[in-house]
């Protein structure tokens, strides 16, 4: 088989596997949350806490599918969730998918704005850490990173609240709607994410700019900059990349405790509302399609990965 | 061990706040639940010289102070039992996938890999809409989101050490599985466990608080320290104390345990570095 | 030496089902670490294999051990059967010494757990009657009675295999098995340890497999020569026959890699070319083809160990051609 063939053979291998290992994930946490809530006891029970007719039994058992036999609901409530179609809120007395479909854009720009800023300070700031090596820019840079993960994104928030719409006045505490409610959200929720990108940047072009090859290519007189920029930061940019998914898990997550304290009306906001209220239908929703979103994302994530490094295509 | 005088310094100082915690039942002994509403938002001594409240009290005249040692109580409580919970079902799928290899490994590395798909925040909250929340679910989310970290290093570990030359010299001995993992792997395995355990203290400290401030934790009149800043949350301009003093606790609490597991890692196990 | 040989080795192999891929695991060939070995050993000897690296010696010595189980072929232990299931009082007959002084003993006992672990897996003793086995041993060993509350990572490479061999004497075991017990050392210590082992010998009755890559070591310490090549049988002999005569084109060059004192003898010094070839693609035949200087047409079959004198065997064509002498 001639080399390219062979390579674009073992391509599709390799993204076949990856695809079938995103599947088998999200099979996975449905099949873990639909055993889970099944396990802990009849779900009626919880939902109807204070009691109720037999009628409304029978209307909450029929809403939440429970008349099927067991492996029937496990499919059933599965399809559902893909076509959108999750049933009523119990608290909202509204569709699942209207709840989220409203709340949708503010979380995806706020997230979109988090990881954006992530990548754009992130990524400089280590580089800028590695090339100024033990420089006093180095260790404000390291300092700053120890509190993005000392400091929970919570109490940033509140500290952030304080001092600038409690005390300066300059920028709204909470809610949504023009750009200056965007601008505490996104710092608190992106201040963990970025120390943790430019601690890894740092440490990834720290290990690059030590090689040999880059010690030959000074030797040919080449720019300290060029070198830096065209040779050292590609090569390092490979395990940053992998950890970005895991960012956004992070970045995902934080959103949640992020919008409830910015009062944000977002969908974070709305699975913590529901959870205290034990609104089922909408935790559930809420938490398959982040994990859907999760799942698309790593996977698209190793795709790009292994374009970028030849390595991987040919490793598996 | 020489252990440096700044870490030592970090050890009494988180072994005091310990220990306070513990006892706060004994030096304060109070109900939770008793509000005392003619001292609401007394300053504390910091604002105020004259104040009868360290840290002054809080929206219903609960001395701030004497709540918070209640809330660390728990706090530290629940991470500590949802890390022994993690540690030892990670360390039992650890060890089953690294003894047996083959399948058991493949399902494990499967289902540590879709977990780390949810973020921590949603398992938290998908068990509190399911069980409840409160103090046990805490616990058993802390113990779901932290074993497969756990079976990892602990998998990783048996591998090698069962094929180390002390453990075939054991073998050719005639000792049996049983008495080679308990003589040989367990005793290998437990200081990067516990350096690990130790890291990992203080990232449940921050998931536990995290979840009791959006109201899936610890319910009042329970409290902990996310609990208390929650309560603050709505009064930071009048009484700014009530949320700024359990959150500069959470903090010290986090950078305490971290640099202390740093150091343990460092000084026990410079293998992990790598790894984490 | 008694008639009777300790252990008998008759036809062993070992092989191992070479893998590829992660879900089909395809067999794409077995590697043949131990290839129709046999061998016997008489009480008192020390019986010395010699090979490269890969040449399946450890193999052997895990085989020998019944830490795993033959492809084919027997061992015998005082006649009975040596299996990875033998029950322990065949196993307190023979002990084994391994290469590495520092991953052999477990970093997280102290010296008196290690040594005394072998009376925990098979007696069950009180103190005092442990420190009776023990002490006397520690003696013999050269180590103090201090050295017992130390952990390894204390003591040299020499003091650890010197731990490594207590450990392996406390069960006073009637056949020992060293697996490259010096080659980790440096060669002032090794002379040290080499020199234990013939003393031990002598005060207690020990018989020896002894596995090097080292000809000096072991023309040192055998009175009999085991060479193997990829997983066979080469040459087996008498040290005196050996060094007298050798017959192998691998013995001889073995042989003539031992330093010599005299420069000028250093002058027909065969060197091999190449490496040892891969056990998966081990030549049909003789295995040593690829490399034997004196390689014909006929060593594409296999040459059986024929009888070229007392006790000395030798698997090579050029026997019956009657070109070596």
């Amino acid at each position: 088989m001639p080399l390219g063939e062979r390579r674009g053979c073992l391509m599709t291998r390799y993204i076949a596997v990856r695809v079938c290992k995103a599947i088998l994930t999200v099979l996975f946490i449905w099949t873990l949350v639909f055993v889970l809530s099944r396990v802990t006891g009849d779900p009626v029970d919880w939902i109807l806490s204070e009691g109720g007719s037999a009628e409304a039994i029978a209307q909450v058992r029929h809403n939440l599918g429970l008349d099927f036999p067991l492996w029937e609901q496990y499919f059933r409530a599965f399809g559902d969730i893909l076509t959108g179609n999750a049933g009523d809120s119990y608290y909202y007395a509204r569709p699942v998918s209207d709840l989220f479909g409203e709340r949708f854009i503010a979380t995806f720009t706020l997230g979109a704005l988090v990881f954006l800023v992530t990548i754009l300070i992130g990524i400089p700031l280590g580089v800028l850490a590695a090339v100024k090596h033990n420089t006093i820019l180095d260790r404000l840079t390291m300092s700053i990173s120890i509190a993005g993960y000392t400091i929970p994104n919570f109490v940033l928030g509140i500290l952030l609240i304080m001092v600038f719409s409690l005390y300066i006045h300059v920028l709204p505490s909470g809610s949504y709607g023009t750009a200056a409610h965007y601008v505490l959200p996104v710092i608190a929720m992106s201040v963990g994410p970025t120390a943790s990108v430019a601690r890894l940047t740092r440490s990834s072009m720290l290990d690059v700019i030590g090689q040999d090859y880059l010690e030959s290519v000074r030797a040919k007189g080449v720019n300290e900059w060029v070198v830096i920029y065209k040779h050292a930061l590609r090569n390092s940019m490979i395990p940053v990349i992998t950890i970005l998914g895991a960012q956004l898990s992070t970045i995902i997550g934080g959103s949640v405790i992020i919008e409830t304290v910015f009062a944000w009306p977002g969908i974070g906001s709305l699975i913590v509302s529901s959870a205290r209220q034990r609104d089922f239908p909408v935790v559930q929703f809420g938490v398959m399609m982040i994990c859907f979103s999760i799942t698309l994302i790593n996977l698209l994530v190793d795709l790009s990965y292994s374009i970028l490094d030849p390595r991987i295509r040919v490793k598996s | 061990m020489k252990i440096p005088p700044f870490i030592l310094f970090l050890m009494i100082s988180f072994g005091l706040i310990v220990i306070a915690s513990m006892l706060a039942p004994v030096l304060f002994p109070i109900d939770l639940s008793d509000t005392e509403l003619m001292a609401r938002f007394k300053p504390p001594r910091f604002i105020d010289s004259g104040s009868e409240y360290l840290f002054g009290t809080d929206s219903l005249g609960r001395d701030v102070g004497i709540r918070l040692l209640y809330a660390t109580r728990t706090s530290i409580f629940i991470a500590f039992a949802g890390m022994v919970l993690a540690t030892i079902f990670g360390l039992i799928m650890g060890v089953l996938s690294g003894l047996n290899g083959g399948l058991t490994d493949l399902v494990l590395t499967f289902v540590t890999d879709s977990q780390l798909s949810v973020p921590t925040t949603f398992i938290g909250i998908i068990c509190a809409t399911i069980m409840g929340s409160d103090a046990i679910t805490s616990i058993i989310v802390i113990g779901v989101t932290g074993w497969p970290g756990f079976a990892r290093l602990v998998r990783s570990q048996v591998i090698q050490l069962k094929e180390a030359n002390f453990v075939e010299s054991s073998r050719s001995l005639g000792a049996t599985k049983t008495r080679i993992f308990f003589e040989h792997i367990l005793t290998n395995i437990s200081s990067p466990l516990i350096v690990y355990a130790t890291m990992n203290l203080s990232s449940f400290i921050l998931l536990e608080s995290s979840l009791s401030y959006i109201g899936l934790g610890i319910q009042p009149p329970g409290t902990s320290l996310g609990v208390m800043v929650s309560d603050g949350r709505n009064y930071l301009l009048q009484s700014w104390w009530m949320a700024i003093v359990p959150s500069v606790l959470i903090v010290l609490l986090i950078l305490q345990i971290s640099m202390i597991g740093d150091w343990l890692r460092d000084k026990l196990d410079p293998k992990l570095k790598n790894k984490s | 030496m008694d008639n009777n040989p300790i252990l008998e080795v008759k036809e062993a192999r070992k092989s191992y089902p070479v893998t590829k891929g992660f879900i089909s695991r395809k067999n794409i060939g077995t590697v043949k670490a131990v290839d129709n070995v046999s061998f016997n050993l008489y009480k008192g000897e020390t019986l010395g294999v010699i090979g490269e690296s890969g040449c399946g010696k450890s193999t052997l010595a895990k085989l020998i051990m019944g830490l795993t189980t033959l492809s084919g072929g027997e061992i015998r232990l005082k006649g009975e059967p040596v299996r990875p299931d033998m029950p322990l009082t065949m196993r307190r007959n023979i002990q084994m010494i391994f290469q590495d002084p520092y991953s052999s003993l477990d970093p997280r006992m102290n010296v008196r757990r290690i040594v005394e672990e072998p009376l925990r897996i098979h007696e069950n003793l009180s103190k005092e009657e442990k420190n009776k086995i023990v002490l006397p041993i520690m003696e013999q060993v050269g180590l103090s009675a201090g050295a017992l509350d130390k952990f390894p990572h204390e003591f040299s490479g020499g003091q650890r295999q010197r731990i490594g061999i207590a450990r392996a004497l406390v069960l006073n075991p009637e056949v020992i098995v060293c697996d490259e017990p010096v080659s980790a050392l440096d060669v002032s210590i090794q002379a040290q340890v080499l020199n234990l082992f013939a003393s031990l010998k002598k005060i207690r009755g020990l018989t020896y497999i002894f596995i090097s890559h080292d000809m000096s070591v072991i023309k040192h310490v055998s009175d009999r020569i085991m060479v193997m090549y990829l997983g066979q049988v080469m040459e087996i002999s008498s040290k005196r026959s050996l060094f007298g005569n050798a017959r192998h084109p691998y013995t001889q060059a073995l042989m003539s890699a031992i330093p010599e004192p005299n420069p000028a003898a250093m002058k027909n010094r065969i060197i091999l070319k190449g490496d040892l070839p891969s056990p998966i693609h081990a030549p049909a035949g003789c295995p040593f083809q690829s490399r034997c200087p004196q390689a014909m047409d006929k060593c594409r079959i296999k040459p059986e160990l024929k009888q070229v004198g007392e006790g000395h065997y030798v698997a090579c064509h050029l026997v019956n051609e009657g070109v070596v002498s």
